[in-house]
């Protein structure tokens, strides 16, 4: 029983992960139209950062995250502008391909500055429960709270506030939103940024129970577009919804049936549904 | 040209040249590869290093766990290679625009992790060694061609080459090519003149994994071990660069990234990490400013010239 | 009285809670010119993109030559005989003149992978064949000046000649036309119905869609109005322009009532 228990905590952190990499990239997504492919690598520069600074200056934890929130929002306009704004009026392939060129820079950056090896991340805390026949660490339950709180933050943001609905409105119809006044770029921007600042966040938040290592966006960007395409490209609730659905489904299946192919048997199930319905499970007719 | 070709290994000595020259052929010939389903049916496979994998660990595995011939191993691995092709091809080709990048990814990834977890099959992490090279090919009277040396292999891999070139200038020039020419201009167009834009799709896909398959083969029996990291992404990135900085959409462009980038590579070796990172600002830098590449700015400066002496 | 070609019954199309086709019924025989027009937003794109399998009928019956083609895909509907132009001028942009020309014909679209990649000498007849038979089209389009011209480089009104070859270019039966003379100066239209006229001609039957009301006046056997997604009016070009009904959906009530009656 406490195996189970703690095998389900273990996927809704999972999930809060996956929740926040996959709210990033459909938000990102619903406005620019465009599949963030160095997501993953940006999701890996937010650990990253988080790790230098509280290292090398020795900053808290807390303080650590929202530095890196910080620096990955202003990095995400910094790509937008540069890197994709030019972009748009190509086909979408040539924003792929852009993004491939991302990866590798901001793979590879930090593999030449940080080298391969896994790294240690230091906690935020180290008090560890003991309840109903588990035993959790409290950074696990940092990961879920923080999540849970965030999310619905960032919800009540898009509803209640006036740059809130200018996002939705631009993820909407974008040439009636410029119509309205909205200034579509800069909306886009933001959002951009607001997309790569979760990344981080989720990325600070699960470092200290994962190790880091240059690559370690790949599966999870990987997952996270598993889930926007069940879930519905550029819809919030599919993220959510999905990216918890597929960390307990991921956690469970690792926990009572093995770890080896967990991978195989998820993108095994995304070919098959994309195949029956090509516009995923949810997805804007786009 | 092709003279150059033929003589070279005698004119360029020296193992680790002679080893570039095979390994750059057998880089060609996945690139021209991805340039069939990418540069000319406009569908971006990013698990195209992914059925290079397959090829290679196909032709390695039938060779060594089932004793057969190089020569029967490898059509059946480019054969074996194509139709797992076909059968993923089905689904998600199926899928429109933004979607099959990220489906043929997670579909790379998906088959990556198999082929390292595997262990009974594919050995996984550790992966397979000692692969032989070729038989030896008989000649009448009593000499054989043997393919232990370096410049051998060359003269396999260049074969190899021409045969992919000559193939599939045939095709691109010919009326099926312009079918899928049309695919990549415009689905809805290409439809609305009666073409099936589905089959033309599949075709392009299953003939381009089975030339990855094909370069794949090459190479295990060439390098003699195989790891999984030869059907990473990362394989599909390379080889996505030397055909996007070649010349997408052109018969020359994939040769020519196919030679000068891995070149390129081996000389920055000493940079190790940097230069992945100067691939990348390259891609960047490529597909910004010169989104045709090498050849296609050569191209569009040719047509330049042309204009400004007036000629008509 | 010609054959009956092309015959729609009951058509609906309902995108979400918007009905954008309500019971279209109507029929087109061999040989005629026959116009759709109508307001904007009317359905007349979407009356062509049911009939040509852009887009799943919600209701409703499509016939050619007596065979039903309700919810065939696109290239089905255009091996059996239908081709189409697009409102939006759509090219092989990247391509020339002669290769959009080559590209639509059928020969392209039968042409066997395997046998083009052995290089067989039947392949290269076809090729030679294509060739020839593009070159006569674009005689035929009055472009054979810029047959090497890449699609997306010539002026509007050569593109909208090219769209109009192209779907000429697959030996249809019935011609789809949608706006061919749109956002065309005089000159331009003068030689478009020319080449739409000597189409019709040579066998082809066409239906097009155009808001200019002299050109519609001029060429048309047989008009279709629409509103609002249902039919208006159908008959001769003087029985439909002195219809009340297509009065008004155009100008409104009020003009008719200035007017009173006729």
């Amino acid at each position: 029983m406490g195996i189970l228990l703690q095998t389900i905590i273990n996927g809704i952190m999972l999930g809060s992960i996956y929740a926040m990499v996959a709210l990033g990239l459909t938000l990102i997504y619903g406005i620019l139209e465009i599949p963030n492919f160095a997501h993953g690598a940006l999701y890996m520069i937010g650990a990253y950062i988080s790790f230098l600074v509280i290292t090398s200056l020795g900053v808290p934890y807390w303080l650590a995250l929202i530095v890196s929130m910080i620096f990955l929002f202003l990095l995400g306009m910094f790509i937008e502008r540069i890197v994709y704004r030019p972009l748009y009026v190509q086909p979408v392939i040539n924003s792929f391909i852009a993004a491939v060129g991302l990866i590798l820079i901001l793979e590879n950056g930090a593999l030449a500055v940080w080298g391969p090896a896994f790294r240690r991340f230091p906690r935020a805390s180290s008090t560890v429960f003991h309840a109903l026949g588990m035993t959790i660490t409290s950074q696990r339950i940092i990961v879920i709270v923080t999540a849970v709180l965030l999310i619905i933050a960032l919800n009540l943001f898009i509803k209640r506030t006036r740059l809130g609905a200018a996002i939705e409105a631009t993820s909407q119809n974008r040439e009636g939103a410029q119509l309205m006044g909205i200034n579509t770029s800069l909306v886009g921007g933001i959002t951009f940024g607001l997309g790569t600042a979760l990344a981080a966040v989720a990325a600070t938040l699960v470092a200290p129970i994962l190790l880091i290592y240059p690559t370690m966006g790949g599966p999870v960007i990987a997952m996270a577009f598993v889930i926007i395409i069940l879930g519905g490209m550029g819809s919030f609730f599919g993220a959510v919804v999905g990216g918890y659905i597929i960390g307990l489904a991921e956690t469970l299946f690792s926990s009572y049936v093995t770890t080896k192919y967990v991978d195989t048997l998820i993108f095994g199930i995304l070919v098959f549904i994309l195949a029956v319905k090509p516009t995923g499970l949810f997805g804007k007719s786009h | 040209m092709i003279g150059f070709l033929l003589i070279a290994p005698l004119i360029i000595t020296g193992k680790y040249p002679q080893h570039i020259m095979v390994m750059c052929g057998i880089w060609v010939i996945a690139s021209l590869a991805l340039n069939l389903i990418l540069g000319y049916t406009g569908q971006l496979n990013l698990a195209h290093g992914t059925f290079f994998g397959i090829g290679a660990y196909a032709t390695a595995l039938l060779v060594q766990k089932i004793g057969l011939s190089f020569w029967v191993a490898l059509p059946l691995g480019c054969a074996l290679t194509a139709f797992l092709g076909f059968l993923t091809g089905l689904p998600t080709l199926r899928t429109k625009g933004h979607y099959f990048p990220i489906t043929t990814m997670c579909l790379g990834i998906a088959i990556y992790y198999l082929i390292a977890r595997w262990d009974d099959l594919t050995g996984g992490a550790r992966g397979l060694f000692g692969l032989p090279r070729p038989d030896p090919i008989p000649l009448p009277f009593g000499s054989v061609i043997s393919f232990e040396s370096t410049p051998a292999c060359y003269y396999l891999v260049l074969f190899f080459v021409l045969v992919t070139i000559l193939v599939k200038s045939r095709l691109v020039k010919s009326l099926a090519g312009k079918r899928l020419i049309a695919i990549r201009g415009n689905e809805d167009l290409a439809q609305s003149v009666g073409i099936d834009t589905m089959q033309g799709k599949i075709v392009s896909f299953t003939i381009s994994t089975l030339f990855a398959g094909l370069a794949g083969g090459l190479f295990s029996a060439y390098m003699g071990t195989l790891m999984a990291e030869q059907a990473h992404y990362l394989l599909s990135f390379e080889m996505l660069i030397y055909v996007m900085i070649g010349g997408i959409g052109t018969m020359a462009g994939p040769i020519i990234g196919g030679i000068f980038l891995p070149i390129l590579g081996e000389i920055l070796q000493p940079l190790a990490g940097f230069r992945l990172i100067l691939f990348g600002l390259l891609l960047i830098l490529i597909i910004r400013y010169l989104p045709f590449g090498i050849v296609g700015g050569l191209r569009a400066a040719g047509m330049h010239f042309r204009q400004r002496s007036g000629a008509e | 009285m010609s054959e009956i070609l092309l015959q729609a019954t009951g058509l609906k199309k309902e995108f979400g809670g918007l009905r954008a086709i309500d019971d279209l019924s109507f029929q087109i025989n061999r040989g005629m010119i026959f116009s759709v027009i109508g307001p904007n937003g009317s359905g007349k794109t979407t009356m062509f993109n049911l009939v040509t399998g852009f887009l799943p009928v919600t209701e409703g019956e499509i016939y050619f030559k007596g065979e039903r083609i309700t919810g065939l895909k696109p290239f089905q509907i255009s091996r059996k005989g239908i081709a189409r132009t697009f409102q939006l001028t759509t090219l092989f942009e990247r391509n020339t003149v002669l290769d959009n020309l080559i590209i639509g014909q059928r020969a392209t679209r039968e042409s066997g992978v395997l046998s083009s990649m052995c290089g067989l000498h039947r392949v290269k007849l076809e090729e030679k064949k294509a060739l020839e038979k593009a070159h006569e089209l674009a005689e035929f389009i009055g472009l054979s000046r810029q047959k090497m011209v890449p699609a997306g480089a010539l002026p509007q009104g050569a593109q909208k000649q090219l769209s109009i070859g192209l779907a000429l270019a697959s030996a249809p039966e019935l011609m789809l036309l949608d706006e061919p003379v749109g956002g065309v100066n005089l000159e331009e239209i003068d030689a478009l119905i020319e080449l739409i006229t000597r189409i019709r001609k040579s066998g082809v039957t066409i239906c097009l869609i155009e808001h200019k009301m002299s050109v519609v006046m001029n060429i048309s056997d047989r008009i279709l109005a629409l509103n609002y997604g249902e039919k208006v009016a159908e008959g001769t070009p003087e029985e439909v322009c002195r219809d009340e009904k297509v009065i008004k959906s155009y100008l409104g009530d009020k003009y008719v009532a200035a007017r009173g009656s006729n």
